[in-house]
């Protein structure tokens, strides 16, 4: 199962609209979206405008490939779990987010294992390929590194 | 009778991005009780048995309903009364910080989200004034007057 999510915030036409093209031309694979609704309705692939955490994590625990929204939250979640994922950034200037900061988050995120980027329908198809034939990364741990964690306790036990 | 609770901290922030960096960074606060509030009610069973408490899901997006916000974060702050506020934003955050500074006198501590790489976000400047810490996660936007860069959730 190939899970689309375009986060909890925002729709995303653009990004539905390639999958559900995608889910048309392969019937075989089964697709689940998460769209927070938009002008767009999915023809070929099944989907919710918003699944509950609990819901939202067992189709992430269910796919074999993530494709989302370049957000830090389905990023990080997708590496939690060692699935592959594709990041595809929203472009302010499209009016898909208030700013490019996905686009820089891709730039840093790109080539890390597990990770693909897509950046328009186009590269999409590859990307999908790619990812599918790759794997996950490894599987990254739920709290942040222990020096990050180390560095906050100390500076926050300065404060009093 | 102290008007804050010294050993309680408050985790807040608004959904998606900003809950996963929150709960990565809640082992910096160990030894602490944490109650949490975000945006989403469903959010409680990521972090039970800790309290959480449901926020008006408010961003930039929607400005009417700010005041529905300051009134729930209020209402939190004034039932909770923690000696320490940490948000990873956005909104919810920064409302949190302003209202823990001027009801409570809390301590603030300002994470902005791993996703903001290119400049520190709106709500992170605005929240300047009201953080006792503030943090950015990317060294590359460390200034010498702020914010400090400590780490990355990643």
């Amino acid at each position: 199962m190939i899970f689309l999510t375009v986060g909890s915030v925002l729709p995303f036409e653009r990004l539905v609209a390639a999958v559900d093209d995608w889910a048309g031309r392969h019937p075989e694979t089964e697709i689940f979206a998460q769209t927070k609704g938009g002008r767009y309705t999915p023809r070929h692939m099944a989907h919710a405008e918003i699944l509950s955490p609990a819901e939202f994590a067992r189709r992430l625990d269910a796919a074999e490939l993530i494709i989302a929204h370049a957000g830090m939250g389905s990023a990080i979640m997708a590496a939690e779990r060692a699935k592959p994922v594709i990041l595809f950034p929203r472009r302010a200037a499209l009016r898909e987010h208030t700013t490019d900061h996905q686009l820089d988050t891709v730039k840093f995120l790109e080539g890390r294992p597990g990770i693909h980027v897509a950046t328009d329908p186009e590269t999409l198809d590859r990307a999908i390929a790619e990812a599918r034939k790759g794997g996950g990364g490894e599987r990254l741990s739920s709290a942040a590194p222990p020096t990050f964690i180390a560095n906050l306790r100390a500076a926050i036990a300065a404060l009093d | 009778m102290s008007r804050r609770i010294a050993n309680r901290a408050l985790a807040i922030c608004s959904g998606g991005g900003h809950w996963v960096e929150l709960r990565r960074i809640a082992p910096a606060l160990a030894g602490r009780e944490i109650v949490w509030a975000s945006v989403y009610a469903d959010y409680a069973g990521d972090i039970a048995p800790d309290r959480f408490h449901v926020l008006p899901d408010v961003t930039r997006f929607n400005k009417r309903d700010i005041p529905a916000l300051a009134l729930a974060v209020a209402r939190v702050l004034l039932a909770e009364r923690p000696a320490l506020i940490v948000t990873t934003g956005a909104f919810p955050g920064l409302m949190a910080l302003i209202l823990g500074k001027l009801l409570l006198g809390a301590r603030t501590v300002w994470i902005d989200s791993i996703a903001n790489f290119g400049k520190l976000s709106t709500s992170g400047r605005l929240a300047r004034p009201f953080a006792d810490l503030h943090l950015t996660q990317w060294e590359h936007l460390e200034t010498p007057s702020g914010p400090r860069h400590l780490g990355a959730v990643l």
